[in-house]
């Protein structure tokens, strides 16, 4: 019964956002602390990924940057509620979503990563002929629908 | 004697107001038709557009990924709305992959619910 002895965990992913001043130290004291928590959930932090300072599709906190953190993590279903409580509690942290990724993860088999710095990108110009196919189209059957219902 | 007259002259008025009115609704309904003619042309000619293929399918290795501003922006209008499906050409599996990673990507900040100014 080899398997049974298996610890089957799932895998999660957290994205946080933080307000645009906190100070790197602080991010670094924050992640450590949520990486307490998971430790002692029974948990397994894989990899943070500071993604950086970025600009926002609208301002959060009346302040239209943030610095998303991305956070990597093996363990039980429990674990996700109490690592939410726990990023409730920090006053850095403006927003927060957690999703699933995978089930019957083995635990001892998942590697613990380094953690990862991403430089921001800051908004580069995106090519905009691509996406002309597909935005166009739609406006303009808008823009019919409007007038008619105008008269 | 007036009496009559003006209540003929009133009913024959009466009369053709009615049938000016009933010209008007006609002249009405016919511009209604042409404007729904018109919509349908648009229809045909959305139709005429060469069938467009899931990219998800294409491209096995390509997955939807609500952190990714770049590759969602593809399916999102200007003003920040999810694209139909018809128009995108996905598949209804990857719509539905797509339209909850917009989703997500929103409540993160990653894309706008709404674009205020046109």
């Amino acid at each position: 019964m080899a398997e049974a002895q298996k610890r089957l965990v799932r895998e999660y992913e957290t994205i946080y956002l933080l307000k645009a001043e906190t100070p790197d130290e602080e991010v670094d004291e924050i992640k450590e602390r949520l990486r307490a928590v998971v430790t002692r959930e029974g948990g397994k932090v894989i990899r943070f990924t500071n993604q950086g300072k970025r600009k926002t599709a609208f301002p959060i906190a009346k302040n239209p940057k943030a610095v998303f953190m991305h956070c990597l993590y093996i363990g039980n279903p429990g674990l996700v509620g109490e690592f939410e409580r726990n990023l409730k509690m920090i006053d850095q942290v403006t927003k927060f979503q957690s999703v699933r990724l995978a089930d019957g993860v083995d635990f001892e088999a998942r590697q613990v990563e380094q953690d990862v710095k991403v430089t921001a990108v800051e908004d580069e110009a995106r090519p905009r002929e691509d996406r002309s196919e597909y935005s166009e189209r739609p406006e303009e059957s808008f823009g019919e629908a409007a007038e008619i219902g105008e008269e | 004697m007036a009496r009559p007259g003006e209540s003929g002259g009133k009913f024959g008025g009466g009369f053709g107001r009615g049938g000016g009115g009933d010209r008007g609704e006609r002249g009405d309904r016919g511009d209604r038709g042409e404007r729904g003619d018109r919509g349908g042309e648009e229809g045909g000619r959305r139709g005429f557009g060469r069938r467009k293929v899931c990219r998800f399918c294409a491209d096995k290795t390509l997955k939807v990924d609500y952190k990714d501003q770049g590759q969602l922006k593809y399916f999102v209008t200007e003003r920040g709305k999810i694209i139909p499906r018809r128009i995108s050409g996905n598949c209804a599996l990857h719509q539905r992959e797509v339209a909850t990673a917009i989703k997500r990507a929103r409540m993160l900040a990653i894309l706008p619910y709404t674009v205020a100014s046109a």
